[in-house]
């Protein structure tokens, strides 16, 4: 009983990370098709997790994979802040941002499939399943990191709210209103990049959640006119629906096995986006 | 009043020399060339004065469906708007209409008159206008003329435009932005 309570929390806690980075993202850059994925940080989480693999393997280590993981992530974190700070021009212009991580993807993609022809040539497991996520193994640790976390978001939206909902009217609107938009958007990208991370390194890549999701919920009546209510709640709302997700995929098996959840978040998140659209389309005709 | 209190500014790579002072009891008219860096000045102010407010040439946008009444609560809220001018305003402009409509659903006039009001209504000491006659009507730019002229004694105003034929019957100061050898100069006329 405790596993599987444990294993629904960490889904919705998941889902709770996943969106709220989407709507942070996507306000930050001002584009509602922007995501964790479109701007690398899933990609970061996959390398984290990748190397984590590596070295394990390589060096005999019997550390968790989440643990050495989550070491090369915060050195990656480190490199990336590092590159942000001295390349100040570069990452003023946000496409630059979104082009970089859009190519980063593809590196982190491609560098994935040369470890996992390597692994298979030499005959030693790979996890692929990497990118469709699941939570068929959680621990006490992963909860507590989660739980940490939660509660660091949640007093992260309490202070930046306000000023998101202004940047919600365009950058140079909430400078005129004092707002420091540049601090704000490192900010809110920096939880991002580090919500998204550490889902991917605990449970792997949750396709089109943090693309779909934040978009869902904007749509609805409750939350479509209020980016406070969409920062506070809409996370909320996607944490229950990963959790009814994995839910079903735990009830549900096939041939004895279980669906990873990131597969059916993948096919549910990419026919609710085509639905989405549909429906802004039709309201806008 | 002096707008910039050092008299060089570094603006993209431009130096940028600052010979200039606002006038209170009149319209600073900003003009320059196109692309000689008005807009990009105006902008920095943003991080040298907290006493300026902007009316940007950029439409109001969102990504969600944030109406304008909806922009008005947040703008309260954020204490930024006198309220007893924004009132005003909203009548003058004839604006109330448009307040359960999305921002997004906007057209170019409506948004812009909203910018207007929104600035107009903001309680700091220096309101500039960057090209404000852009999409309004003949109704509207009347309305907004007749705004300025209300304004300009109680509140410093800085108005960047080119064409100046809907300002001609108001108290004018000229201030000149040129580019030459290099560098920008910006100057009283």
């Amino acid at each position: 009983m405790f596993e599987i309570t444990q294993r629904l929390l960490l889904a919705f806690l998941s889902g709770y990370f996943l969106c709220l980075s989407g709507s942070l993202s996507q306000l930050t850059t001002h584009n509602p098709l922007s995501s964790p994925s479109t701007l690398g940080f899933t990609g970061v989480g996959v390398l984290s997790i990748l190397g984590g693999f590596f070295i394990q393997k390589y060096f005999l280590i019997n550390t968790s994979l989440e643990l050495i993981g989550t070491v090369i992530f915060l050195i990656l974190l480190l490199a990336i802040f590092l590159i942000v700070k001295m390349n100040p021009k570069t990452f003023k212009h946000l496409k630059n941002f979104i082009l970089l991580g859009i190519a980063f993807n593809l590196f982190v993609g491609a560098i994935f499939s040369i470890v996992n022809f390597i692994f298979i040539s030499r005959g030693i497991q790979f996890p692929s399943s990497i990118w469709f996520g699941n939570f068929r193994f959680t621990s006490i640790e992963s909860l507590v990191l989660f739980m940490i976390l939660f509660f660091l978001s949640i007093l992260f939206v309490r202070g930046q709210a306000r000023k998101l909902e202004l940047m919600n009217l365009g950058d140079l609107f909430a400078r005129n209103l004092g707002v420091k938009t540049s601090r704000v958007t490192m900010m809110s990208l920096g939880v991002s990049l580090i919500l998204t991370s550490v889902v991917v390194i605990h449970f792997g890549v949750f396709s089109f959640v943090g693309l779909v999701l934040p978009n869902i919920v904007r749509s609805m009546k409750f939350f479509k006119y209020s980016i406070r209510r969409e920062l506070y709640f809409g996370p909320i709302i996607c944490g229950i629906i990963l959790l009814g997700l994995d839910l079903l995929c735990y009830q549900v098996t096939i041939y004895g096995a279980e669906f990873p959840v990131g597969m059916l978040s993948a096919v549910f998140g990419s026919f609710a986006l085509i639905t989405v659209l549909f429906r802004s389309g039709n309201m806008n005709s | 009043m002096k707008l910039v209190e050092s008299n060089f500014l570094k603006i993209n790579d431009m130096n940028v020399s600052v010979d200039f002072f606002l006038k209170k009891d009149c319209i600073n008219l900003l003009r320059g060339a196109n692309g000689v860096g008005k807009t990009t000045f105006i902008i920095k102010l943003l991080d040298i004065s907290k006493k300026v407010s902007i009316c940007f040439q950029h439409r109001l946008a969102s990504i969600n469906s944030t109406r304008v009444k909806d922009i008005l609560k947040v703008l309260s809220e954020n204490n930024s708007l006198d309220k007893k001018s924004l009132d005003q305003y909203l009548e003058i402009f004839n604006y109330s209409q448009f307040l359960d409509r999305e921002v997004n659903e906007l057209s170019g006039g409506e948004n812009q008159v909203l910018k207007l009001i929104l600035n107009l209504s903001s309680k700091k000491d220096i309101l500039i206008f960057d090209e404000p006659a852009q999409y309004l009507d003949t109704t509207n730019l009347y309305l907004f003329c007749d705004a300025l002229l209300k304004k300009y004694n109680s509140k410093t105003i800085l108005i960047v435009e080119h064409n100046t034929s809907y300002l001609k019957n108001l108290p004018l100061e000229e201030i000149l932005m040129v580019k030459q050898e290099g560098h920008i100069e910006i100057k009283n006329v």
